[in-house]
């Protein structure tokens, strides 16, 4: 049974790079546009799910924080640029025992690949 | 000569980066005895250091130094993977 992927993201050639990269995996993508259509979305379980850091609307601490309200399990990665501009948000989720990981932009197909094999697969080099 | 590795984990308070710290510490102590040395990087208080290495996902575990660099990531929580992980850094 293929594995269920989650990619929360405002920007459609992000979505776009994740379905793209994950083509020869076995693996079905589903994207959300917003953080408020991810968490309707994780009504159904998701075997990963990728969150942007920063989107209009919920954010993604926001939606990460609402996600976690329901599913402890879930490996979650913020998407975001490595920087301290953005660590405040963080802090929080980490102060309040969120479990997140994160992935860095820019995003490449081989990137993507190596991190969803990994986490599926429990192991890969990058 | 001592084996010398990185950690880059997401905040290194929470529940499950502590786990992951714990669960390679002690993989690691069991295999080398005290022949490594660990360095555990929040990649949250350190985004620069994990830019500079070439880290794109947490949590990422590097061996350092002997060289050549080598970086994987996965699920370190499971001993098995740990126990693989470390055959690969090795390697």
């Amino acid at each position: 049974m293929p594995k269920k992927i989650l990619v929360i993201d405002d920007e459609d050639s992000i979505r776009k790079s994740f379905v793209l990269a994950l083509e020869d995996v076995d693996c079905k993508v589903d994207t959300a546009s917003s953080g408020e259509e991810g968490v309707k979305k994780t009504a159904a379980k998701y075997d990963i799910i990728f969150c942007d850091l920063k989107m209009p609307g919920l954010s993604g601490v926001e939606t990460v924080r609402l996600i976690r309200k329901k599913d402890k399990k879930t490996p979650i990665f913020i998407v975001t640029a490595f920087s301290k501009e953005f660590a405040e948000g963080l802090k929080k989720l980490e102060k309040d025992d969120i479990d997140f990981q994160l992935l860095s932009k820019p995003l490449s197909s081989d990137k993507i690949v190596a991190i969803v094999e990994g986490t599926l697969e429990g192991l890969a080099s990058y | 000569m001592k084996h010398e590795y990185a950690l880059y984990v997401a905040g290194k308070n929470g529940t499950m980066s502590r786990k992951i710290i714990a669960c390679v510490t002690e993989y690691l102590k069991k295999r080398l005895g005290n022949g490594f040395k660990l360095n555990i990087i929040d990649v949250i208080d350190n985004p620069e250091t994990a830019l500079k290495e070439g880290i794109l996902v947490t949590p990422s575990w590097v061996r350092t130094s002997p060289a050549p660099k080598k970086k994987i990531v996965g699920n370190f929580c499971l001993e098995a993977n740990v126990s693989r992980g470390l055959d690969i850094l090795s390697s």
